[in-house]
């Protein structure tokens, strides 16, 4: 048999802590948009509006420099699947744009590989 | 000042998934080469989605959480690349389509000890038609088998690039990537479309 390097099991689900991760979203589990992938990248679209609060108004500061919704997610301390609601929602209300992915011509390929070439 | 939507338009992100079993190295792997600390986390919803319907219990409803490996790269200015790691365990399968719509590639890390580990990987990107390769990372503790004994015990299609790596080195990694790119590009290169939708 093989051996096992790696003792370690899979979490216990008896030992993980949880969470309450929706209460942000008023329990919604769904983002009001559809295509917001974790690598989007997120900008505020103009000075942040009076009134919006707590994570909303973190991501609207975050978005002054472009950033992608899994970074959001890290930052705000919530996971993915909330970051995405509320940055949806952040969309919707205007706040902030999402940068449409383009389209993966040969040159752009080509201009990634030599990049992280260059690294 | 608003924001000059045509500064958007330039900008570009893309990411490469890193697959393979528990414990292979994917964490490594994104850390050797990213900008920034390679992880964040999804909530496991797995108990937290039944009954999505009736919204008013799904606050209640308590859930765990999953690292998830993330790696940033700034290429230049206006493109950024992101690496992130697939969870390895059985019961996190349901977050691989989210973590992979639109990735450019993946990279499957292999550990000899357990080649067996790797296999639900190949099938899901080869199922969904992802270019992919099979970087043979090398643990110190474990013998080396020669790379064409290893295509053979994988199975995979002859254009599928199997390479040795180590993930704890940067450089080693950056070859990974490289050679990863210059598939994909082989690919659309030989497509009839020169390009693919992101
Ligand atoms: N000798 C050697 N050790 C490595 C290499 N890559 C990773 N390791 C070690 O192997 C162990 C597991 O590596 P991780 O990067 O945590 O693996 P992982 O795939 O992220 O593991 P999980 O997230 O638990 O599935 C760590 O102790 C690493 O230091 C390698 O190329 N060579
Ligand atoms: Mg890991």
């Amino acid at each position: 048999m093989i051996a096992d390097r790696h003792p370690l099991e899979p979490d216990d689900p008896e030992t993980t802590p949880v969470i309450r991760p929706f209460l942000l979203t008023g329990g919604r589990t769904r983002p009001a948009r559809e295509g917001l992938r974790i690598e989007t990248l997120i900008q505020a679209r103009t000075l942040i509006p009076q009134g919006i609060r707590f994570e909303a108004r973190r991501i609207a500061t975050l978005c002054q420099r472009p950033t992608s919704v899994a970074e959001i997610s890290a930052a705000v301390g919530v996971p993915i699947g909330v970051a995405r609601i509320l940055v949806a929602d952040l969309v919707e209300d205007g706040v902030v744009t999402a940068v449409e992915p383009g389209t993966l011509s040969v040159s752009l390929i080509e201009r990634i590989r030599d990049r992280v070439r260059e690294l | 000042m608003s924001v000059n939507s045509d500064q958007l338009i330039d900008l570009v992100s893309v990411k490469i998934v890193i697959s393979g079993g528990f414990g292979v190295g994917k964490t490594t792997f994104v850390g050797a080469i990213s900008e920034v600390e390679p992880l964040f986390t999804e909530a496991d919803m797995t108990d937290a989605s039944e009954g999505v319907d009736d919204r008013r219990n799904v606050p209640g409803k308590v859930s765990t959480t999953v690292a998830l490996d993330f790696g940033r790269i700034s290429l230049d200015e206006s493109l950024r690349l992101y690496l992130f790691g697939t969870p390895g365990q059985d019961r996190y399968a349901f977050l691989w389509d989210d973590l992979v719509e639109g990735a450019l590639g993946a990279v499957i890390l292999l550990d000899t000890a357990r080649v067996e580990d790797c296999f639900p990987a190949i099938d899901y990107f080869e199922d969904h038609d992802i270019p992919f390769l099979v970087a043979v990372n090398l643990f110190d503790d474990v013998p080396r088998f020669d790379l064409g004994e290893i295509r053979e015990a994988l199975g995979v299609r002859d254009d599928i690039p199997v390479i040795d790596c180590d993930a704890r080195d940067r450089q080693s990694v950056k070859q990974v990537l490289v050679c990863l790119l210059e598939n994909v590009l082989a690919r659309a290169l030989a497509g009839q479309n020169q390009e693919v939708r992101l």
